[in-house]
């Protein structure tokens, strides 16, 4: 009886340890390894992207603590082949679990990197179609790539707005000035919110660059949250997942395009006005419009289908993954 | 033995039965009147407006415009109705200034007799069941303020998620959640030991939260999510997530009806109101309003919906039963709260 007893107890603690164990290890602590380009004739876009994964990174702590969990970051200077020893370094040595990059410059030799050893890279600088092309599983694309802005910029350009310089006080059929991911001056859906925590920081209004920096960090984290795990693969499977989406204060949800794993989200045209100043426009609209709620996952009404057409490239191949 | 009932019954009556019956009437008379008041009052937020706006609910008539001095948001009466409290955040985010703070207005004479601070940017806001405490969502800080409304003092300042939102208190007054639109987390505070005891996530970009009437519900709107989230109290989990409107309506305010059984969730660029069943946890009315609601609230009977339409400057009157809009009140710039008297 005695001994009966012994086993049950030593099949309940065998049983039982590895839930408690579990139970310990939930917490996780997500490592993201940032690759910067020195302090020297930086670009501006580059020290912008810097300061957006940093805001990000603090924001991100912020939220991990609240269930536990961590967020750490881990800078390493270096540019061209130096950028790979940088990359090396953040893996042998902090052993992240994440890569971004500052430079457009390094960003496929980094993608290269990510994926021969299984780490995820958040691509928040390069524009660059031959690297969506590249297919790589571990890399996700959140700045948009050049055909976006040529299809934003050319959206605004034919859109009744811009054509209307009476009502909109645009300069008739004018061309916008620029495109952009993001501008200092929005307000809409914790926009204001947003720009204010960036300036708070760094006295700088928050651009495209600093807000792809900025996501790119919240999207890793977020996923890691939400998967409650660190592993590079189990990320990427959240982030391919179509239930999955992020709030980058657009309004619109955002969400990675299987096809290429290029993040889905609106633009915004930056036009001159006739009395001066500047006009952000949001590409596409986000209408107020209560047909949409009938819309259906099959229709082209849905966020996912309007975003598509953004990024639509003439020549691009959906990559194998996707089974397209 | 009918003869003697009748014989006792015209016998005069004593002094004290006089006395009594006088009292007795006097307290039906008491409670009718009381029962007439509940949700005799609509009160608005104009945000642009810096205005409030004081309705009639029975002839739908504006009693009264009441200026504030900064931009309100957040509006709740206090538990005996007699007073209306009001979030006010200045212009200047991410600093605290004087110009923040959760106002009172006497609804007797509709002025401001009450400042109690509440942290920087005040938006949403919930007070206790006793009415001894207020809770405000800090939205530019990560945290939430409690502060005690007698001593008009912040005895608690409590980190939560980023961006903090909707606040709502537990009937009992035990718990107090907090959203936060950044983190996407609900913060639960122990209101007794004012200590954030857990905190969980729900969909993307939480709005507003709400307590179903026996408390073992809470539910939290998504604006990016596009959802309503059901959350088991007990357990401090997501039971349930609710589509609404395509998941492109970004629902904001929410208000439970008082029996519990449905929740009115306005759709802030759908321009209408999703009617969830909360025993099936499904989406079983669709109502039309204004331009933008935000803001939601039912009046104490469950009879009436009132929705503030931001966009339109006005508010919607629904009629519960028939699920339609019956008139609508213009009031000031850009209305963003409504609540009504308890």
């Amino acid at each position: 009886m005695i001994v009966r007893r012994l086993t049950f107890v030593v099949i309940c603690y065998f049983a039982l340890c590895p839930a408690i164990s579990a139970q310990g290890a939930a917490h996780t602590s997500l490592r993201i390894g940032v690759i910067t380009i020195g302090r020297a004739n930086v670009p501006p876009g580059a020290a912008s992207v810097e300061r957006g994964i940093r805001l990000g990174a603090a924001e991100s702590k912020q939220t991990a603590a609240l269930f536990g969990d961590d967020v750490e970051l881990y800078e390493a200077e270096g540019a061209g082949s130096t950028a790979l020893i940088a990359a090396e370094q953040l893996l042998s040595v902090r052993r992240v679990h994440v890569l971004i990059g500052v430079s457009p410059a390094d960003a496929d030799l980094l993608s290269g990197f990510a994926e021969s050893h299984h780490v995820l890279f958040i691509n928040a600088a390069s524009r660059s179609q031959a690297l969506r092309a590249a297919c790589r599983r571990y890399t996700f694309h959140v700045e948009a790539t050049d055909a976006m802005y040529e299809n934003a910029a050319a959206a605004t350009h034919h859109s009744p707005v811009t054509n209307n310089a009476n009502s909109s006080g645009l300069r008739a059929g004018s061309q916008p000035d620029s495109v952009t991911l993001w501008g200092s001056t929005l307000q809409r859906f914790g926009a204001s919110q947003i720009n204010d925590r960036y300036r708070d920081k760094y006295r700088l209004g928050m651009d495209g660059s600093a807000w792809a920096g900025w996501a790119a960090v919240k999207i890793a984290s977020e996923a890691a949250l939400r998967a409650r795990s660190t592993s590079p693969a189990k990320l990427v499977t959240y982030l391919e997942s179509l239930a999955t989406q992020f709030d980058g204060h657009k309004g619109w949800p955002l969400t990675f395009r299987i096809a290429d794993h290029q993040l889905r989200q609106p633009m915004y045209t930056d036009t001159l006005l006739d009395a001066g100043g500047y006009r952000l426009t949001d590409v596409p609209e986000l209408r107020d419009d209560s047909s949409l709620a009938a819309s259906t996952d099959s229709d082209m009404r849905t966020p996912s289908k309007i975003l598509d057409s953004l990024i639509a490239s003439p020549g691009a191949r959906p990559c194998k993954w996707s089974g397209k | 033995m009918v003869r003697q009932v009748i014989r006792r019954v015209r016998q005069p009556l004593s002094a004290a039965a006089r006395v009594a019956l006088v009292l007795l009437g006097f307290c039906l008379l008491a409670a009718k009147r009381a029962d007439a008041q509940r949700g005799a009052l609509i009160a608005v937020s104009n945000e642009l407006g810096h205005t409030i706006t004081l309705i009639d609910a029975k002839s739908l008539r504006v009693l009264k415009t009441i200026p504030v001095p900064q931009r309100p948001r957040g509006i709740e009466f206090s538990p005996d109705g007699n007073h209306i409290f009001v979030a006010l955040s200045d212009p200047q985010k991410t600093v605290q200034t004087s110009g923040d703070a959760i106002v009172s207005i006497d609804v007797a004479t509709s002025r401001i007799d009450g400042v109690f601070p509440a942290g920087s940017d005040p938006e949403r806001f919930a007070i206790t069941p006793d009415g001894k405490r207020l809770y405000a969502a800090n939205e530019d800080g990560s945290w939430t303020s409690a502060t005690d409304i007698g001593t008009r003092k912040i005895v608690a300042t409590l980190i939560v998620g980023i961006e903090p939102e909707g606040v709502a208190v537990s009937p009992d007054g035990r718990w107090v959640y907090v959203t936060a639109e950044t983190s996407n987390s609900v913060s639960v505070i122990d209101a007794r030991a004012n200590k954030v005891v857990a905190n969980f996530l729900v969909d993307v970009r939480p709005r507003a939260v709400a307590f179903s009437p026996d408390g073992r519900r809470a539910y939290v709107t998504a604006e990016i999510g596009g959802t309503l989230s059901v959350i088991d109290t007990r357990t401090r989990t997501v039971t349930h997530s609710i589509p609404l409107e395509g998941r492109q309506g970004k629902p904001v305010g929410l208000a439970v009806s008082p029996d519990g059984k449905l929740i009115y969730i306005a759709n802030g660029t759908a321009n209408a109101v999703s009617i969830v069943d909360a025993a099936h946890n499904a989406v079983v009315g669709r109502i039309n309003v204004g331009k933008r609601p935000w803001g939601i609230a039912v009046s104490p009977d469950g009879r009436t919906v009132y929705t503030a339409d931001g966009l339109s400057d006005s508010i919607s009157i629904i009629d519960a039963l028939s699920r339609r809009v019956t008139a609508t009140v213009k009031v000031g710039r850009l209305p963003w709260g409504v609540a009504v008297s308890p």
